[in-house]
């Protein structure tokens, strides 16, 4: 029985960890069909500045983690304006390519900076015990802090000016624009959004990894895979296609072995597509 | 003799130091206005009084914590040698490769330096991949290639020397003290490439010797760091003890999670390859409280040459960090080659290795070693440590000259000085 | 048409025409690219082997480079299809040689057989991903990320078959430490094999990618690469001109990966080595990387691009090392804003308008203008009239909640034009979908030439005999208006191809704009351009939707006599809004109205129902229903 718990909840961690890592790569995909191969970075900019910030003042992980959703924010706002905005209305392609060489440049000036490894912080909340498991509290604590991320991610979309003009203007652009939205402002705060979301998931997940450079890497590709497999409605999307794969990936590690678990992830997500070319939120209704 | 960074002074193509803290951007910054050559392209004019050398290791990528500091060994031991008057009168030139964590890199290269009649001898490679991918080239070109890591065995070649302790000469002493000090059941985690299955296989033989009983095995990927599901199955295992093979910067993620769930104080951790990237100084004192080590070098042995060779190291690398035994192994290898060759009288390559092989015995920072000629690989001191609070390694016990296994775990041995005299190959393990 | 001002005057103009006319058949003659191919490699041969073995060795990597890259400029420049993936497909071909060379080479003593067999493979394996990748008609964005996943799944399972049961015959897949160790390239000679060394596999790289490109630039400028051109530039018009578009992207892709394959298999002879590293996210970018920096529209730029790119990667190592990430990245960025299409397109762009800048000149000269054919009736319609029939029986559909059509019940065979109106909403386009395939009917029979073809895809009933035009003139625009009709004339043989073009140009009066290119058209004439390769196709019913959208009075009143002239040969349905033209086709007309027919009869009949134009009006509430 315990075991069964056990198991439940590191899929549900599983879950809440890619949601974590991927929900900025939807936000900046889904409203401005951009994809941003320096989400991985990003990602990493954000774990570091938690990473520095626990360590020189103290601070506690969450609040920590939102001083690295800032330092993200802050470098979102810069590349958005150097990079992105002089190649609207060029080839998707070109903003992939352009993000990809920024993604080159922000690992190699990290490992400049940081050196490759560098001591991180442990993971905080220490451990509790089911049955004759024990089982880390931190990662249990993902599960609701994802949950409330998506929570706070959907209230910004239905709640707030910025969200239901960012929504319109992806939906609609002329229209948009008729009605006197202007695109440039709201791209710019959709991807300092984006960014702010991948440091803040690296700032989550700076307790639970080895913090270095490369760290993006690993989460690029899983990243991807969830975000294209979610489809138009990035929120919701999102969410169905990281409980699809992270619960495949995760109970078929359990069963099998780590590899079989990662291959399965990307396999569920190959056959998903195969059926449902534009994802699974395709033919929701709700586009969020 | 000037020291200063920037010049060539000691003969070592200057490469941009590089070191694993925040002060690099300030040095490497200075440094790369003076960076030199450090990949030769054209054969240059060969001076009559120099010896061509060269080394490959990953200054960069997430092998890099490896690289690094044996490149700074290397170029430590090359400017070493020097200043105590070279090799048989002659300066070494040390001619730096940066593979950047890509095997294929070291296939290109190793074929440059194949092509590059003027080099003698080669110190090179972390991972057994790597090793690999530059032998076969090496051996073609008549290259001898000293490999510094610890290793799982089945190099059977004539041109090539290994350094490192063995998986008998390692994970022997640690299976007893599991046995001794923890329980007789042991759960193995490896990484999923030919080192971690090998070893492994070497794991369940030693075990079974020791009347250890395995109660699992995971393999795990490279580039994964999530060890939830791995955790949770060691778990339900309940093992008196867990052997870890695990690589790399991703794996160093094992430790942190299972000490946040709990279990770093229930259940000890082994490890052949635990420190070699100074993982103990990555992760915080309480993560790595008390998992025990084997190697034949660490920092706090107590010898004159230890302390001779620290004092010198520290003066030219004083931030690069703890010295670990790989890196250790390439000073070593220097020496043992210079000493080969100052018996041969000459660089060429046949006498060289006849010289190694001959028995004679260097004593070095780790103590003494001399080399197995069947197998190439050093008898050596192997010592047991344990992290500290402090997250140092603290020395538990010492096991002296401990011979090399000449075995290749199911398939038979090797035997270079007789059956193999010729061979340039890798015998297959069979696991 | 457009006047070119300050032309030359007489015989000055005709001498610089032919000149320039001459310079211009040279430089499009069909051996330039075999040739410069060809001396291209002989020189670099001819350097190369005077430098050092490591650098000789170098240049052999770049080849294998530039082979991959050139796979991937020939799918993506020429077919438009964006592949992550080409690296994939160059690490099978490398692992194929590697596993066959591995089992052969004690027999055989050759290895040439390995590096065909890369090819093989490599095709093979394209061959599969391709079926599922087009005939799944995945989209752009998802069939780039598609050819990621791949690319990363293949690195984590090759990465994890360390252990010694994963092997095929002789050669173990030795996991991430990959497969060291194997036979570089031998030939097998008469009394024995000779293995190449060095500079001998140099020049065999060398020599092997000159044929490779000369290959695949033969493929690129042919009827092939016409096709794969349409396809890129416009799948849809590809399709309703009756080309199964999922067949030709497919047969790229293969095409693509054969060459890939045989880049992987001279890498992996050149390394004697290989590993999964060659599935990386890192090689799978270089690719691009790449292609991007020589030119994506040039065969040649790719491997440009690989020498340039590779070349400053190493040299910035030798100045700032380590830090080679940091400059590939910059140079990427940096091409992307400076040179968005590459460096030899660029250059040639260059060239060309410095070209062109004279042979403009002497092309409106040389090109004698044609009379526009006031009564064409007797030139068009070669063959005996063919008005073909279609009839929508109950046709009915809805997407998802919404039903748009419910019942809609016309048969079109009597008179030769008939035209279908309707208020905004009414219907119209989706009607005109479901005729012609584009969508499929939710309830209903569509029978064409008495074959119920409700089931059928629209570019099978192109085939059938259902010419379509879409609203929004759907061309080609980088190519020729010749080019156009050729393509258009699928299966027609070369015999009387030239006349039929020049026929069906002189149709729609754009026979002296044949040599333009169709972005140069005005708009009207570009709507022609589209009809003109309908009616190539001597279909026997013709829908057009909109066809006057956009025009000037002008050309709307050419419009209707053009439609008047081809209703001699074709029946033509017309979707239309403009009333006026509507009544210049005097044609019979149905109205569309809430998804069904409303009113049918003559355009007298229709439009002066009171109902009908209350409906227009707006004032739903007067109107008895039908």
């Amino acid at each position: 029985m315990d075991s069964l718990l056990v198991v439940l909840f590191s899929a549900a961690t599983s879950i809440a960890t890619l949601l974590i890592a991927s929900i900025g790569l939807a936000v900046i995909f889904g409203l401005m069909r951009i994809i941003n191969m320096a989400h991985g970075e990003f990602l990493m900019i954000g774990a570091f500045a938690t990473v520095m910030l626990v360590r020189a003042l103290g601070l506690p992980v969450l609040v920590a983690a939102a001083g690295g959703a800032l330092a993200a924010a802050l470098l979102g706002l810069i590349v958005e304006l150097v990079l992105i905005r002089p190649l609207y209305g060029r080839r998707l392609v070109d903003t992939l390519l352009v993000t990809f060489g920024l993604s080159l440049v922000l690992f190699q000036l990290a490992v400049n900076i940081f050196g490759t490894t560098s001591p991180g912080i442990s993971t905080p909340f220490g451990a509790v015990t089911i049955g004759e498991y024990s089982v880390s509290v931190y990662s249990l604590f993902l599960i609701p802090i994802a949950a409330l991320l998506m929570l706070v991610v959907y209230l910004v979309f239905t709640r707030t000016k910025y969200g239901l003009l960012a929504r319109a203007a992806a939906q609609n652009p002329e229209m948009a624009s008729a009605l006197g939205v202007d695109a440039r402002k709201i791209n710019k705060l959709t991807f300092m959004l984006g960014a702010a979301l991948a440091g803040l998931g690296g700032g989550l997940l700076a307790p639970i990894v080895a913090v270095s450079p490369g760290m993006g890497q690993s989460y690029i590709g899983q990243a991807f895979m969830t975000v294209i497999t979610g489809g138009q409605a990035f929120l919701l999307g999102t969410l169905a296609s990281a409980a699809a794969l992270g619960g495949v990936q995760n109970i078929v590690a359990q069963l099998v072995t780590t590899f079989w678990g990662l291959a399965a992830l990307f396999l569920t997500s190959i056959v998903i597509l195969r059926f449902m070319p534009e994802g699974l939120s395709a033919r929701w209704k709700r586009q969020l | 003799m000037e020291n200063d960074d920037s010049m060539l002074g000691s003969g070592v193509r200057k490469l941009k130091g590089f070191r694993p803290n925040r002060r690099a951007v300030l040095k490497g910054a200075m440094a790369s206005g003076a960076a030199l050559l450090s990949a030769p392209a054209v054969l240059r004019a060969a001076a009559q009084d120099e010896i061509q050398v060269a080394s490959m290791f990953d200054l960069t990528g997430n092998l890099n914590i490896y690289g690094v500091q044996q490149m700074n060994v290397s170029k430590y031991a090359i400017e070493a040698i020097n200043e105590a008057g070279g090799v048989l009168g002659k300066k070494l030139v040390l001619n730096a490769y940066d593979t950047q964590s890509k095997i294929e890199l070291y296939s290109r290269y190793a074929q440059e330096i194949g092509t590059n009649e003027q080099v003698a001898a080669v110190v090179a490679c972390f991972t057994g991949a790597s090793r690999e991918a530059a032998r076969p080239v090496l051996s073609r070109f008549k290259k001898l290639l000293f490999f510094p890591t610890i290793d799982e065995g089945g190099e059977c070649d004539r041109f090539c020397f290994m350094q490192g302790t063995d998986c008998v000469q390692q994970e022997g002493p640690l299976i007893e003290w599991a046995a001794k000090n923890a329980g007789d059941t042991l759960y193995v985690v490896a990484a999923d490439y030919v080192y971690g299955h090998v070893a492994t296989a070497w794991t369940k033989a030693l075990a079974e010797k020791a009347g250890v009983k395995i109660s699992g095995i995971e393999f795990i990927p490279l580039e994964v760091s999530d060890f939830s599901s791995t955790i949770r199955k060691i778990q339900s295992a309940k093992p008196a003890a867990i052997m870890s093979n695990l690589v790399g910067s991703n794996h160093i993620a094992f430790y942190r999670q299972f000490a946040a769930a709990g279990l770093n104080g229930s259940i000890p951790i082994v490890s052949p390859v635990f420190g070699l990237g100074n993982e103990q100084e990555i992760l915080s004192a309480e993560e790595t409280k008390g998992i025990v080590v084997a190697y034949s070098y660490f920092e706090t042995l107590e010898s004159a040459e230890n302390k001779t060779f620290l004092e010198g190291f520290r003066k030219v690398h004083p931030d690069s960090g703890v010295v670990a035994d790989t890196p250790a192994q390439v000073w070593i290898a220097w020496h043992q080659w210079k000493q080969a060759v100052e018996k041969a009288g000459t660089t060429e390559i046949m006498p060289v290795v006849e010289a190694l092989e001959s028995g004679m015995s260097f004593t070095g920072p780790a103590g003494p070693v001399t080399v197995d000629a069947p197998c190439h690989r050093n008898i050596q001191d192997v010592h047991l440590a344990r992290v500290d609070a402090n997250q140092k390694f603290e020395i538990i016990e010492k096991f002296e000259q401990v011979k090399p296994t000449r075995e290749v775990v199911g398939a038979g041995a090797c035997d270079l000085t007789g059956a193999d005299q010729n061979s340039h190959r890798m015998i297959e393990p069979k696991f | 048409m457009t006047e070119l001002a300050g032309t030359r005057t007489g015989d000055d103009a005709v001498r610089i025409g032919s000149r320039n006319q001459r310079l211009q058949a040279l430089v499009n003659w069909r051996l330039a690219k075999p040739v410069s191919a060809v001396t291209v490699a002989t020189i670099a041969i001819l350097v190369g082997v005077n430098f050092s073995l490591a650098d000789q060795l170098k240049w052999t990597l770049w080849v294998s480079f530039g082979v991959v890259a050139m796979s991937l400029s020939f799918i993506w420049g020429k077919a438009g299809i964006f592949s992550f993936g080409q690296n994939a497909l160059f690490g099978i071909g490398a692992y194929g040689y590697a596993i066959l060379s591995l089992n052969l080479f004690p027999y055989t003593g050759e290895t040439l057989s390995a590096l065909i067999f890369a090819g093989v493979v490599a095709a093979a394996f394209a061959a599969a991903l391709g079926y599922f990748m087009f005939y799944g008609r995945v989209g752009d964005v998802y069939l780039s990320v598609l050819t990621l996943a791949v690319t990363l799944i293949l690195y984590t399972v090759f990465s994890s078959t360390a252990g010694p049961q994963y092997r095929i015959g002789e050669a173990t897949l030795g996991g991430f430490n990959g497969m060291p160790g194997l036979p570089t390239l031998t030939f097998w000679m008469p009394g024995g094999s000779a293995p190449l060394e060095i500079q001998g596999l140099m020049i065999f790289a060398i020599g092997l990618a000159a044929v490779l490109y000369v290959l695949t630039s033969y493929a690129a400028d042919s009827r092939f690469g016409e096709i794969l051109s349409g396809v890129r530039d416009n799948e849809t018009r590809m399709e309703l001109l009756g080309y199964d578009v999922r067949f030709w992207k497919w047969l790229a892709f293969v095409v693509g990966g054969a060459i890939a394959g045989i880049g992987g298999g001279l890498f992996a002879a050149w390394g004697t080595f290989t590993n999964p590293s060659v599935f990386s996210l890192t090689q799978a970018a270089m690719v691009i990387i790449w292609v991007m920096v020589g030119g994506r529209n040039s065969l040649f730029g790719a491997f440009v691009g690989v020498v340039i790119v590779q070349w400053v990667a190493d040299e910035a190592d030798k100045i700032v090392s380590e830090q080679t990430p940091l400059i590939l990245g910059l140079m990427l960025i940096l091409s992307l804003f400076l040179l968005p299409n590459g460096v030899v397109p660029t250059i040639l762009n260059w060239v060309k308008s410095w070209f062109s800048r004279t042979a403009e000149v002497s092309a409106v000269e040389s090109a004698s203008p044609q009379p526009v054919a006031a009564d064409a009736r007797a030139e068009t319609g070669a063959g005996p009239v063919r008005h073909g029939v279609i009839i929508a029986e109950n046709v009915a559909k809805s997407f998802g909640g919404l039903t748009v059509l419910r019942g809609v019940d016309l048969t079109f065979d009597e008179a030769p034009v008939y035209a279908i109106i309707g208020p905004n909403g009414a219907g119209k386009s989706t009607f005109f979908n479901v005729l012609t395939g584009r969508v499929s009917a939710t309830q209903g029979r569509i029978t064409l030439n008495g074959a119920d073809v409700g089931a059928m895809p629209a570019f099978e009933r192109a085939r059938l005999g259902l010419g379509i035009k879409l609203q929004i003139a759907s061309i080609f625009p980088s190519m020729t208006v010749r080019q156009h009709i050729d393509l258009a004339l699928r299966a027609r043989s070369l015999a009387n191809r030239e006349q039929l073009i020049e026929r069906t140009l002189r149709d729609v009066d754009l026979w002296d704009r044949a040599d333009d290119q169709a972005s140069d058209l005005a708009h009207g004439q570009q709507q022609w351009l589209e009809i003109a390769m309908v009616i190539a196709q001597r279909p026997s019913v013709i829908l057009l939707d909109e066809p006057t959208a956009g025009m000037s009075r002008q050309e709307k009143v050419r419009t209707a006599r053009l439609i008047e002239r081809l209703s001699a040969s074709h029946r033509i349905i017309v979707v239309e809004h403009d009333m006026a033209f509507v009544r210049s086709l005097e044609a019979p007309v149905a109205m569309l109205h809430e998804g069904r027919v409303f009113r049918n009869g003559s355009f007298e009949a229709v439009c002066g129902d009171e109902d009908v134009i209350n409906i227009y009006l707006g004032r739903r509430s007067n109107v008895v229903s039908a």
